[in-house]
């Protein structure tokens, strides 16, 4: 029998939180999507994905990063991103996650920040063109004075900032 | 056969002339960060992933561009757009290390990759072109166009130093029509296979967006209109083992040098390529035990032209199971919880073929469970839990390794696996 490798169905945390346009933290992809959907008007329809589909769409090394963390993921269509990732991360872990990224920028493995954008427990894949989504940049590299309006993330030497704007489509 | 290898190889040169007329934009996705014409790396294997994909997928049958999406994933083709710094500011030299200028980023660092089978567009050296560039939304910049030197190395990841000193083109606020940015250029007079690297600093925001295309000049430097092909390959020779096959030929001759060869293996109505080396050998791995394969050669040299294919070599793989190897396994648990584990196994294979497919066993220790796995299937049956490769890892190259992970559950501190088994054969910690 093969176990689990699929996340299609599993329990969503934080279910007593009904999902609205204002606060997509309801653990569960689909309510990313709803919420995205909200603001941008596409992402009709997400597909919730396996961690195997995850670890394609981003690669065994992201995987290694990511995947350890994930609760549920899906995919959706947000212009220009004919596949854009929601990512629901576990409850907690986000200190983890980034002191495991710290780790692998230190050991070499990785160059620079995560390349996704954050909200509270969740991320979508890409920033570029995402900033109308009010979401922020992870660093957890050093990051130079012109970042705008650095806050401390969960670990320590990791900030969030907001993203350049100007893509505002 | 004969007629079926010419087929296979007029599919070959069409399709280096369908992606230079492919590739030409046409109502291309709205986006913007990458040259199109001539297209980025990303944008090929994009389009080339399309092709193979069947539709909502992609697939790219390109062997580089195949490579890519194994080490890197398939989102960078999906972004091919993005390839950028948000916080480059102009200061592309002293934040882009050697080797990684094609994707400076984890996400598009499979771009990197020294290949010397990379999608590629002809162009004519000297000649006017316009260059096309995706355009999402209209932002001002500058685009600087570079083009690598003489005697680069394709084989290599690019360096600054194979980019001449000077862009060859520069262009401030492009006009934007269409969907992209176009605008004219005069193309360097190179010759043979070359890099074209753009970069595109925005001026309203640190953000800067890079891009290599890979190139074929004809008509350029010291090679003028070369367009006699080389020489026809030797028949192959062929050696085999229970997964790999070692090939040689006798040397193609060209009025000005042969650059490198093709090795195809015969698979239907479309052949595949298998290598490109620059020299008259080439070791095929990952192959079945017990099979027969029929491997064929091509010439080329650097003005693009290619040989007639040589006669093919039939070969039928020894008989037998997959190898089992040496092999070294390293065993983490980089997360610990209250109940729960995560755990990260590299499995090396320090053998001297690859191990294809791969399948590692352990005894799960008492008292766990595993509740989800990435990048490897885990089963667990009698106590044993078995893992294998997923699409794009499911071979290990001699040297090589792979990586996986998996969610458990444990009571207490987990402990770890007394021993692995890779193929049967008994690992050694790393």
């Amino acid at each position: 029998m093969r176990l689990g490798v699929t996340l299609v169905g599993a329990a969503l945390v934080a279910g007593s939180v009904a999902c609205s346009a204002a606060d997509p933290a309801t653990g569960s992809a689909a309510g990313v999507g709803e919420w995205v959907h909200a603001r941008t008007g596409e992402c009709s329809s997400p597909r919730v994905g396996s961690i195997e589909e995850f670890a394609e769409f981003v690669g065994p090394l992201r995987a290694d990063l990511y995947a350890p963390f994930v609760q549920e993921w899906a995919t959706c269509a947000v212009a220009p991103y004919e596949k854009l990732g929601l990512v629901v991360f576990r409850p907690g872990v986000m200190r983890e996650f980034q002191e495991a990224w710290k780790a692998s920028v230190a050991a070499g493995e990785v160059v620079g920040d995560p390349d996704f954008a954050f909200g509270p427990g969740f991320a979508v894949s890409a920033t570029d063109g995402l900033e109308r989504l009010g979401l922020r940049y992870l660093h957890c590299t050093p990051v130079e004075g012109h970042v705008m309006s650095p806050e401390p993330a969960e670990a320590e030497g990791c900030v969030y900032t907001k993203m350049h704007q100007g893509h505002g489509h | 056969m004969r007629f079926k290898r010419t087929i296979a190889l007029g599919a070959a040169v069409i399709g280096v002339a369908a992606v230079t007329t492919v590739l030409v934009p046409s109502g291309v996705a709205l986006a913007h960060g990458s040259m199109t014409y001539p297209a980025s790396r990303t944008y090929a294997c994009y389009e080339d992933g399309r092709a193979g994909g069947g539709g909502g997928d992609l697939n790219p049958t390109n062997p580089a561009c195949a490579a890519a999406v194994a080490a890197g994933g398939k989102q960078p083709l999906w972004d091919w757009f993005g390839n950028l710094i948000s916080q480059a500011g102009g200061k592309h030299r002293e934040i882009i290390g050697d080797g990684k200028l094609c994707g400076p980023t984890t996400k598009y660092d499979a771009y990197n990759l020294g290949r010397t089978d990379w999608p590629t567009t002809t162009l004519q050296a000297g000649a006017s072109i316009t260059l096309k560039y995706n355009a999402w939304a209209p932002h001002p910049g500058t685009w600087e166009q570079y083009v690598t030197k003489d005697g680069y190395n394709p084989a290599q990841p690019l360096r600054w130093s194979d980019l001449e000193s000077a862009p060859f083109n520069t262009v401030v606020n492009p006009p934007l029509g269409n969907g992209e940015y176009s605008w004219n250029a005069t193309l360097p007079n190179k010759s043979g296979r070359h890099v074209i690297y753009s970069i595109w600093q925005r001026s309203d925001s640190p953000e800067a967006f890079y891009s290599c295309s890979d190139v074929v000049f004809n008509g350029g430097g010291g090679n003028p209109g070369d367009t006699t092909a080389p020489s026809t390959p030797g028949t192959p020779t062929a050696s085999a083992t229970s997964n790999s096959v070692a090939l040689s030929w006798g040397a193609s001759t060209d009025n000005v040098g042969v650059s490198g060869y093709q090795v195809y293996r015969e698979a239907g109505a479309t052949d595949v390529l298998v290598a490109s080396p620059s020299s008259t050998s080439a070791t095929v791995t990952g192959l079945s035990g017990g099979t027969a394969y029929a491997f064929y050669v091509v010439a080329k040299d650097a003005a693009g032209n290619t040989s007639p294919p040589s006669s093919a070599v039939s070969v039928t793989t020894l008989p037998g199971s997959t190898p089992g190897g040496a092999c070294a396994v390293t065993y983490t648990t980089p997360s610990v919880w209250s109940g729960g584990f995560t755990a990260n196994v590299v499995v090396k294979n320090t053998g001297t073929s690859a191990v294809s497919p791969w399948s590692l066993v352990w005894d799960v220790p008492s008292g766990q469970t595993v509740s989800s796995a990435w990048s490897a299937e885990v089963v667990v049956s009698g106590g044993k839990a078995t893992a294998k490769g997923v699409s794009w890892n499911g071979s290990i190259p001699a040297g090589g390794s792979v990586n996986f992970g998996f969610n458990g559950t444990a009571s207490g501190t987990p402990a770890t696996p007394a021993a692995f088994t890779l193929n049967g054969a008994s690992c050694g910690s790393a």
